[in-house]
């Protein structure tokens, strides 16, 4: 008997054991419960993954129009500056408007009203986010008074910024749904 | 079947994994004998046979019909999982025989088959495939290069490995059968 013979019949052994064994019948099932298992943790990776982008992409988007709306409107930060604090409202101001280069005009501010302010939010607003153009164009003294007892009153001050805020966000919002429906 | 295999993993490959269920059922009992060369426990089996399974699942995009058949593919996977699954288990622990070059490759004189297959069985599991593919499969060593072969080895330089690990194995049996004749 040659070696390749002595072979072939030692390791027929091994397959005759080797042949015992036989495949359960839910194999297949455990196979492909596996495999979704497998992929399940892959999904949740990956929209933990797009939900972190989206979260970055609305950060950015936020910090970037903070930027610009600071810069948009240096002239209403200064004006609000210029303003005293909620606790001296009450209190009559005297605020000094310059109308023209040589002209000077003192305005006596009446104490705040806030229902009467509200009757008048429309106009305020516009005034108030384009102050310089109205004040350099208009000479009327009644508007200078008005956008004047605008500036004095914080609450009114506070809530135009607010209604600025919301504006923003909602904005923000919008373009948040398009990039996201995109 | 082979050709059918090559339509069954084409229509997996298009993302139809329900046609992975009948891959298993066809080249499962396949595996099962192949895997059962190396890895006597039926439990142990099934393990290398389901890992073998979902690592192809994870793996399909990299099968080329063009170097081997859907068998011979999975016979690689499941080689390298029966293999790690032993060395993890850490159940064979076989003591290399240190060889001499001179010593011969033959078996000695009146070996019966019984003797044999003792002598095989004390030889580390890759041994024993390595033996198995060759003597009683009668593979081409290329063949048997691509399943025991890493996948960044030289086919050509894993064959010629193959060739003088052949030759050790003939020595290392000789030694082994010489010691249980004098026993």
């Amino acid at each position: 008997m040659t070696n390749d013979e002595l072979f072939r019949q030692a390791l027929q052994r091994q397959n005759d054991r080797a042949a015992e064994m036989k495949m359960p019948d839910d194999m297949e099932q455990r196979v492909m419960e596996r495999i979704r298992a497998k992929a399940k943790p892959r999904r949740r990776i990956f929209a933990i993954a797009i939900s972190a982008a989206a979260a970055s992409i609305l950060l950015l988007l936020t910090l970037y129009y903070n930027k610009v709306d600071t810069a948009e409107t240096p002239v209403v930060a200064q004006q609000t500056e210029q303003q005293d604090s909620p606790k001296t409202a009450g209190k009559q101001l005297a605020m000094t408007v310059q109308e023209t280069p040589t002209e000077t005009q003192t305005v006596q501010a009446e104490p705040s009203t806030p229902v009467k302010r509200h009757k008048k939010r429309a106009a305020t607003v516009r005034q108030v986010e384009a102050p310089q153009t109205a004040m350099t164009e208009s000479t009327d003294e009644q508007n200078i008074s008005e956008i004047q007892e605008q500036m004095e009153d914080p609450f009114l001050m506070a809530e135009m910024h607010a209604q600025q805020i919301h504006a923003r966000g909602m904005r923000l919002q919008q373009e948040i749904e398009q990039l996201v429906n995109n | 079947m082979e050709r059918n295999g090559q339509m069954l993993i084409q229509r997996i490959r298009e993302r139809r994994a329900e046609d992975f269920a009948l891959l298993i059922n066809r080249y499962g009992p396949v595996l099962m004998a192949f895997v059962g060369r190396i890895v006597v426990q039926q439990e142990d089996a099934e393990d290398v046979v389901q890992n073998t399974f979902v690592s192809a699942y994870e793996h399909l995009a990299d099968y080329d019909s063009g170097r081997a058949s859907m068998t011979t593919w999975l016979q690689r996977i499941a080689y390298h999982e029966a293999l790690y699954h032993l060395r993890r288990r850490k159940r064979e622990i076989c003591l290399p025989i240190d060889v001499e070059k001179d010593i011969p490759d033959e078996l000695p004189d009146m070996t019966t088959a019984e003797q044999l297959d003792k002598a095989i069985q004390k030889l580390p599991p890759e041994d024993q495939m390595l033996l198995q593919l060759h003597y009683f499969d009668q593979r081409p060593l290329k063949e048997i290069a691509y399943i025991t072969g890493a996948a960044d080895d030289s086919l050509n330089r894993e064959v010629s490995r193959l060739s003088s690990q052949l030759h050790r194995i003939r020595q290392r049996l000789r030694i082994i059968l010489t010691r249980m004749n004098d026993d």
